[in-house]
C-alpha cells in the first residue's frame, strides 16, 4: 500500500485512527498499531510479509544475545551474526540479480541470473534493524525484552516502506510512553497532508515533464531540454520523496512518535557537505555513525571511509552502476571540499557557492536517472552541448519552451516550496507575539491544508503515475 | 534534535582532556561521575531483574562511543575513543550541527520521561549557577519553549556555516556551542583532537571564554521569541506564557475539530455515495471487486485489486477526473494561439542523419493473438458494456478506444494499466485559430509484415480479386505545426515505402496528397483520434475512382450531427483545454435503400434488417455510431447491381468510409482486422468478394496490425464459410 492512494487515506487511515482512539490503554493502543503496521505491510507484500517478521524476530532475538552475554566475546559474536544476517537478507534480495548479471558479465560463465522480486522497504527496515543491534552492542539503547514492541519499532506503517530510517533510541521511550495531545494530531494531520500535496500536486506533475523528455531516448533532445529536464526531475526526486517522509512523520505523530527531521530543504545548501546534511539525513548519519567510525582501513581510514561510504550510499539506492557512480560522484566532491578545506570554501562569493553546488547536485541527479549507460553517456553528451557536435542536436527546441509555458506556475511553485520560505511564512504567525495572528495562523493552515487535501484527493481520483519513486528500495 | 546523535555526541567535550579549562557553569567531572553511578545502577539492576524494575533514570545522553575493537564493553566515559575518523571526512565540518539545533519535541515536556536529557541540554546552553538551579530552570525553560515550539519553525539557517560561527548560537541552539563559544572551533578541536586542531587551523585551541548572551538579531522571528521567552522567564511574567498556552490548546482543538469533521465526512461519503462503474471518458468498465482466493491472495492480486477496486470506482469519478484536469490546466499560462503542448514521451525523429529506424516486428505490449486457430471468445478489447450510450441498438466495441496497435518506434503506446489509466506517449494538444487539437505523433516506420501479408493473401487468392491497399494517415500529418515537424515522420513517406514493397498487382493508394487539399474542412476530430466522416468521405471518393466503381455525391447524403462530442484525446491527454472546447461530430446518412445484417466476430449472425448507425451514440462515443464499434463482422446489400462484392478488412479509421459506398458495391463486407475470427482466403472466396480493401490507420499499418492479417490467413485455413443470413432465407 502506499500512501498517496485513496485506499490509504479514505479507508486503511481512518479505520486505524479509529481504533486506535478506541484502544484506551497504551498496550492495547501498541497492539492497534502492530496489527494495522503488519496490515499495512502485507497488503503490499502477502508473501514477504514473513520476511519482516523473521527480519525482526531474528533482531531481537539478537538484540536479547546480546544483553545477556554483555562483556563477554559472545555480545561481539551476536551482533556480528546479527548484522551479516541482516546485510545477507539485503544482499540476496536486492542485489543478487545485479551481482551474478555483472559476474556473468566477467567470468563468461552464464549463471542463471535471479528473478527475485525486491519485498517493499527492504531497504529501510533492515538498516534500522542494523542501526538497533549496533545500539545495543554500544549500549545507546537498552535492549528491547518484549517482541511486540520491537516489531512495533520496525513496522510502524508511517515510516516502514520508504523511511525515514528511525533509529531506536528515537522511539525507544515512546514506544513504552506517550501521549498524543490534541496538538500533536492536529499538526501530524496538517503536516501529512502537506506531505501529500508535496507528492501528489507537485511530484506527480513535475513527473510528467521528466517523462517527455527523458521517457524515451534522449538522442536528439536539446542542450538547454537536457538542463530543463534534469532540474526538473531533481525538483521531482526531492518532493516526491521528502513528501513521503513529511507523511511519515505527520503520520507517526498522529500516533505520538516523534522522528527525526529527514529533508531540511536541501537546495538551499551552498556545499555539497552541507547538501548531505540537509538531504536524506537518516540515512546520511545512518552511514557516518555505523560505516564511518568502524576502523576497517586503518591508517587510510580517513579517505578510504570515506570513499567506502559514499559507495555503499550509492549502493543502497539501487543495484546498479549508475547508482554507484552517483555515490562515489558525491563522494569525490565531499573530498574536493574537505581537501580545500573550509576557510578557502568560505572565502568563496555565495552567489558563487550556490551556483557550484546546484550545478554538482543537479548533473548527479542526471547520473541517478540513467540506469541505461549508454544514455547516461548521451545524457553527458547534451547537456555538455557536445551532442550538438555528434548528433547535430539543437542548443534549443521548441517543445521545451513549450513545456516550460505550460508548467511555469508548477516549476515556480516548487523551486519556491524547495527553498526555506514556507517556515519563514508560517513562524510570521505561530511565532507572532500577537494571539491574533497566532490564532489565525492556526486556522488558516488547517484550512489551507483541508483544501490541499480536496485538490489532492481530486488528483488521486486520476491515479496515472502515482508509483512512488523510492518503492524499489 | 538530539535524539538522532545520542550516544555519539561528538559536541561533547572529548572527556580526559587533562590541563584543559573546564567551564565553570558546569561541573563535567562531577556528572560524568553521575552518569558512570548511574550506569552502574542500572547495571547491576538489569542483572538482577528486568530494567523496568530499575528505578534509576538511565542517560542517554550517553557517553562517547568506545571503540569498537576495545572489546571493553564497560562503560568508560572518560576515555577518549581510540577510533574517531574525522567526522569532517564524510560529511563536512559540522556535521549535522545545525540539524542538531533543531527544536526536539514536546514530549520532552509531556512525558517529563527525561530528565537527564533535559538536565544536559539546557545546562549546557544555558550558563547556570549550580546544578540545582540549572536543573529547575532549564526543566521549565525547556518545557515551555518546545511546549510552544512544536515542530513548527525549525530555525532554517540561511547558511549552516554562518549560524554555526555566530556567536550567539549558543543561546539560539541550545545544544550546540555549547559554552557559549564558536561552535566550529569547538566542534572542529572535538573532531580532531587538541593535535588535529592545531594542525588544522594552526594554533592551539582556545577554550573560548563564555559570554553572556547579546542581543539577538531583531530580523530573526525566533531568535526575538526564544530571547523574550528566556526573559519571561527571568521577569516572572508567566501570565503571557500560560495565556498563550491555553491559547494554543484551545486552538489546537478547534482545528482538530475541524479536521476530524472535515476527514470523516470525506470517509463517510466516499462510503455512502453510489459507487461509479463505468467511465465514459475512458470507456471502459470500472474495477470490480475481485474474488477472493489464496492463489491470488499470496500473488499480491487479491489486495491489489481491492484497492484498486476501491480507487477505480470512486463516487462522481468522471467529474473528478475533470475537475482534477482543469486544475491541472492551471500549472502553466493560458494557451495562445499556435501554442503547444506534450503529453507523455516525445523524442526528435527528424533532422537526423540516420534513416528512419525500422519497426520491430513483434513491439511490446502489443496483444497479437495467438497463430493457431481463432481467438477464443469476442474482442480482446472494448469491454464496454452493452449500453454503454443509452441506446439499445449500440454495441460492445472498440471504436473508441484507441487502435490497439501502433509500435511505432516512438509511440510505445503502454498497456493500459489494471486500473484503466490511460497512459500514452506522443501526444500533442494544439491550439489553432481558437480551437483546441489533440494530435498523436507518428514515430515512422515501414510496414513490412503488412506488405508480406498482403502480397501473401495476393498469391493465396489470384488475379481475380483485386486487392487495394489505403491506408489512412493520422490527424498529425496535416494539423502539426511546421516547426515541430522534427517530432513526427511524414506518413505519406511511410506509405509509399511500404507500398513499394507490394506485388505489383495489389493496388495501392495515397490519400495524403487528396486529403491535404481539404485540410481547411473538418475531416479530423479536434478531440478524438479518429477522423471525421468527411474525411473518410473524400478517401472513400479516392478508392470509388481507382475502383471504377458509381458514387455518389455527398451532396446526396443527409447530414445529421452529434454536439459535444469530446473524444478519445481527452482521455489520452488529460487536457482540460480539449474537454472545454468540443466539437460537432458530423455524420452522413445514405438516402439511397440499403439493409445491414451483423454477425459477430465468429460470423454468426446476430440480427439482420439494421442500417449501418448506432443511435444512442453522444458525448465522449459519436464515433461509435458508425457500426457501433469495431465488435460486428457487418454486411451491407444496397440496390447496386454491378456484381462487385467489397470486403473491407479495417481498424476503427474504416469504420466511417462504409456508408459511402452503398451506391458503389452490391454487397460490403466490413471486418475488424484484429477480432475477425475465420480464415480470411475462404472468406474471400465463400463469400465470392471481388474487391479486398485494406484501409487502417497508420499505426496499424507500420505497426503489428501485419501480423494479424498474416494470422487471418493461416487461422482455421481451408475451412468453408456459409452466411447465415443466406441460410435462413
Amino acid at each position: 500500500m502506499v500512501f498517496a492512494d485513496l485506499f490509504f487515506i479514505y479507508v486503511f487511515l481512518p479505520l486505524c485512527l479509529l481504533c486506535y482512539l478506541i484502544a484506551r490503554s497504551l498496550p492495547a493502543k501498541n497492539v492497534v498499531l502492530v496489527i494495522f503496521s503488519v496490515l499495512f505491510y502485507a497488503w503490499g507484500e502477502p508473501l514477504w510479509v514473513i520476511l519482516l517478521l523473521f527480519s525482526s524476530f531474528m533482531n531481537w532475538f539478537m538484540g536479547m544475545q546480546i544483553e545477556k552475554r554483555r562483556g563477554t566475546g559472545g555480545a561481539k559474536t551476536c551482533v556480528a551474526i546479527g548484522v551479516t544476517i541482516d546485510i545477507l537478507l539485503l544482499v540476496v534480495f536486492k542485489y543478487s540479480a545485479f551481482l551474478v548479471e555483472n559476474f556473468n558479465a566477467l567470468t563468461h560463465l552464464g549463471l542463471p541470473v535471479p528473478q527475485i522480486r525486491l519485498p517493499i522497504g527492504i531497504s529501510f527496515f533492515t538498516f534500522q534493524a542494523i542501526s538497533y543491534l549496533l545500539d545495543c552492542y554500544w549500549e545507546n539503547v537498552k535492549v528491547q525484552k518484549r517482541y511486540s514492541r520491537f516489531l512495533l519499532y520496525l513496522s510502524l506503517f508511517p515510516q516502514l516502506i520508504a523511511g525515514p530510517i528511525v533509529r531506536y533510541s528515537v522511539v525507544e521511550e515512546e514506544i513504552e510512553n506517550r501521549s498524543v495531545t490534541a496538538t500533536d494530531l492536529c499538526e501530524g494531520a496538517l503536516r501529512a497532508i502537506v506531505g501529500l500535496a508535496k507528492k501528489v500536486i507537485i511530484a506527480n506533475n513535475l513527473w510528467s515533464i521528466v517523462d517527455t523528455f527523458f521517457g524515451t531516448d534522449i538522442t536528439g533532445l536539446s542542450v538547454l531540454g537536457t538542463w530543463y529536464t534534469v532540474i526538473v526531475y531533481s525538483l521531482y526526486v526531492y518532493f516526491d520523496f521528502s513528501g513521503y517522509s513529511d507523511i511519515a512523520i505527520g503520520l507517526g505523530r498522529m500516533f505520538g512518535f516523534h522522528f527525526d527531521e529527514n529533508f531540511r530543504h536541501p537546495f538551499a545548501c551552498k556545499t555539497i557537505a552541507e547538501f548531505w546534511q540537509r538531504w536524506h539525513i537518516s540515512l546520511g548519519s545512518f552511514f557516518r555513525d555505523y560505516l564511518l567510525y568502524i576502523p576497517i582501513f586503518g591508517k587510510n581510514r580517513k579517505y578510504v571511509s570515506l570513499f567506502l561510504v559514499w559507495f555503499c550510499t550509492g549502493v543502497w539506492h539501487g543495484a546498479a552502476w549508475n547508482y554507484i557512480l552517483w555515490g562515489l560522484y558525491f563522494g569525490c566532491f565531499i573530498f574536493f571540499e574537505q581537501k580545500l578545506g573550509k576557510k578557502r570554501m568560505k572565502k568563496w562569493p555565495v552567489w558563487w557557492k550556490h551556483i557550484y553546488s546546484k550545478l554538482v547536485i543537479i548533473i548527479g541527479f542526471g547520473i541517478f536517472y540513467f540506469e541505461d549507460l549508454g544514455q547516461l553517456g548521451q545524457f553527458f553528451q547534451n547537456i555538455s552541448g557536445v551532442a550538438m557536435l555528434t548528433d547535430g542536436a539543437p542548443f534549443f527546441d521548441p517543445i521545451t519552451w513549450a513545456s516550460l509555458l505550460n508548467n511555469i506556475f508548477l516549476v515556480l511553485t516548487a523551486l519556491v516550496v524547495s527553498m526555506p520560505v514556507l517556515p519563514k511564512i508560517k513562524s510570521l504567525f505561530f511565532d507572532s507575539q500577537s494571539d491574533g495572528l497566532y490564532a489565525l495562523g492556526r486556522v488558516g493552515s488547517a484550512v489551507a491544508c483541508l483544501g490541499l487535501l480536496a485538490v489532492v484527493s481530486i488528483l488521486l481520483v486520476d491515479s496515472t503515475n502515482n508509483v512512488f519513486l523510492y518503492w524499489r528500495f | 534534535m538530539e535524539g538522532r546523535y545520542r550516544g555519539m555526541d561528538y559536541r561533547r567535550r572529548p572527556a580526559g582532556e587533562e590541563g584543559r579549562p573546564r567551564p565553570q557553569a558546569w561541573d563535567w567531572d562531577a556528572y560524568y561521575a553521575q552518569l558512570a553511578q548511574e550506569e552502574a545502577q542500572h547495571r547491576t539492576a538489569g542483572q538482577g531483574g528486568t530494567p523496568e524494575a530499575t528505578p534509576a533514570p538511565r542517560s542517554y545522553e550517553a557517553p562517547p562511543r568506545p571503540a569498537i575493537s576495545g572489546g571493553q564493553m564497560a562503560y568508560r566515559p572518560q576515555t577518549q575513543p581510540t577510533v574517531l575518523v574525522d567526522r569532517e571526512g564524510s560529511y563536512g565540518a559540522q556535521p549535522y550541527e545545525p540539524l542538531a539545533a533543531q527544536p526536539r519535541h514536546a514530549s520532552y515536556v509531556e512525558g517529563a520521561a527525561r530528565p537527564t536529557r533535559q538536565r544536559v541540554a539546557v545546562g549546557r546552553g544555558h550558563e547556570v549557577q549550580s546544578n540545582d538551579q540549572a536543573l529547575a530552570a532549564a526543566a521549565r525553560l525547556h518545557a515551555e519553549r518546545y511546549a510552544a515550539y512544536e515542530e513548527a519553525p525549525a530555525p532554517q539557517p540561511e547558511d549552516a556555516y554562518a549560524t554555526a560561527r555566530d556567536p550567539n548560537a549558543g543561546a539560539y541552539y541550545p545544544y550546540q556551542g555549547a559554552e557559549g563559544g564558536s561552535a566550529e572551533t569547538a566542534s572542529a578541536y572535538e573532531a580532531y583532537g587538541q593535535a588535529g586542531y592545531q594542525e588544522a587551523y594552526g594554533q592551539a585551541y582556545e577554550e573560548p571564554a563564555a559570554q553572556p548572551s547579546e542581543p539577538l538579531p531583531e530580523d530573526d522571528p525566533i531568535a526575538a521569541w526564544e530571547a523574550q521567552r528566556a526573559q519571561e522567564q527571568g521577569g516572572g511574567e508567566r501570565q503571557s506564557l500560560t495565556k498563550r498556552g491555553r491559547l494554543e490548546k484551545k486552538m489546537s482543538l478547534i482545528v482538530l475539530f475541524i479536521l476530524t469533521f472535515t476527514f470523516a465526512l470525506g470517509t463517510v461519503l466516499m462510503v455512502i455515495l453510489p459507487r461509479s462503474t463505468v467511465s465514459k471518458i475512458e470507456k471502459r468498465e470500472l474495477a470490480t471487486m475481485p474474488e477472493f482466493s489464496l492463489m491470488s491472495y499470496f500473488s499480491g492480486e487479491y489486495t491489489a485489486g481491492v484497492a484498486n477496486f476501491y480507487d477505480d470506482t470512486v463516487p462522481l469519478r468522471d467529474e473528478l477526473k475533470n475537475v482534477g484536469n482543469n486544475l491541472k490546466a492551471l500549472f502553466g499560462l493560458p494557451k495562445a494561439d499556435d501554442s503547444v503542448q506534450f503529453v507523455g514521451n516525445v523524442q526528435r525523429v527528424g533532422g537526423k542523419k540516420d534513416p528512419l529506424p525500422v519497426p520491430v516486428s513483434q513491439p511490446e505490449g502489443t496483444p497479437v493473438p495467438e497463430s493457431e486457430g481463432p481467438v477464443s471468445s469476442g474482442p480482446k478489447t472494448g469491454e464496454v458494456g452493452e449500453n454503454i450510450g443509452g441506446g439499445t441498438s449500440l454495441l460492445a466495441g472498440a471504436a473508441g478506444r484507441h487502435m490497439d496497435t501502433t509500435q511505432a518506434p516512438v509511440n510505445n503506446f503502454r498497456e493500459q494499466e489494471a486500473e484503466g489509466n490511460i497512459t500514452e506517449n506522443g501526444l500533442v494538444v494544439i491550439k489553432q485559430d481558437g480551437h483546441f487539437r489533440g494530435l498523436e505523433l507518428f514515430g515512422g516506420g515501414v510496414g513490412e509484415s503488412y506488405a508480406e501479408a498482403l502480397n501473401d493473401l495476393y498469391r493465396q487468392v489470384g488475379d481475380h480479386v483485386q486487392i487495394w491497399s489505403m491506408p489512412a494517415p493520422l490527424a498529425c500529418e496535416f494539423y502539426l505545426p511546421s516547426n515541430f515537424s522534427d517530432w513526427s515522420v511524414s506518413q505519406s513517406d511511410s506509405f509509399d515505402e511500404t507500398h513499394a514493397l507490394l506485388d505489383p498487382g495489389i493496388h495501392a493508394l495515397n490519400m495524403c496528397e487528396t486529403l491535404s487539399r481539404h485540410v481547411d474542412e473538418p475531416i479530423y476530430c479536434r478531440t478524438d483520434h479518429h477522423w471525421q466522416p468527411l474525411g473518410a468521405y473524400y478517401a472513400a471518393k479516392l478508392f470509388a475512382e481507382a475502383a471504377e466503381v458509381p458514387f455518389d455525391d455527398i451532396g446526396t447524403y443527409t447530414p445529421g450531427s452529434i454536439e459535444g462530442f469530446v473524444g478519445s484525446m481527452y482521455s489520452y491527454t488529460g487536457s482540460a483545454d480539449i474537454l472545454n472546447d468540443p466539437e460537432d461530430f458530423v455524420y452522413y446518412t445514405p438516402s439511397t435503400p440499403y439493409t445491414a445484417a451483423y454477425y459477430n466476430t465468429a460470423f454468426s449472425l446476430q440480427w439482420d434488417d439494421d442500417d449501418l448507425f448506432a443511435e444512442g451514440a453522444s458525448g465522449s462515443d459519436a464515433y461509435m455510431y458508425y457500426l457501433g464499434g469495431d465488435a460486428y463482422i457487418v454486411k451491407t446489400d444496397t440496390e447496386v447491381k454491378n456484381g462487385r462484392k467489397l470486403l473491407i478488412v479495417k481498424d476503427s479509421y474504416g469504420n466511417a468510409i462504409v456508408p459511402f459506398f452503398t451506391g458503389s458495391f452490391e454487397q460490403i463486407y466490413v471486418a475488424d482486422v484484429r477480432y475477425l475470427e475465420r480464415n480470411l482466403v475462404s472468406f474471400i472466396n465463400d463469400m465470392g468478394i471481388t474487391d479486398t480493401l485494406f484501409t487502417m490507420s497508420s499505426y496499424s499499418f507500420v505497426g503489428s496490425q501485419g501480423q494479424n492479417i498474416a494470422n487471418l490467413l493461416t487461422q482455421n485455413a481451408g475451412e468453408t464459410i456459409i452466411d447465415e443470413q443466406l441460410n435462413q432465407e
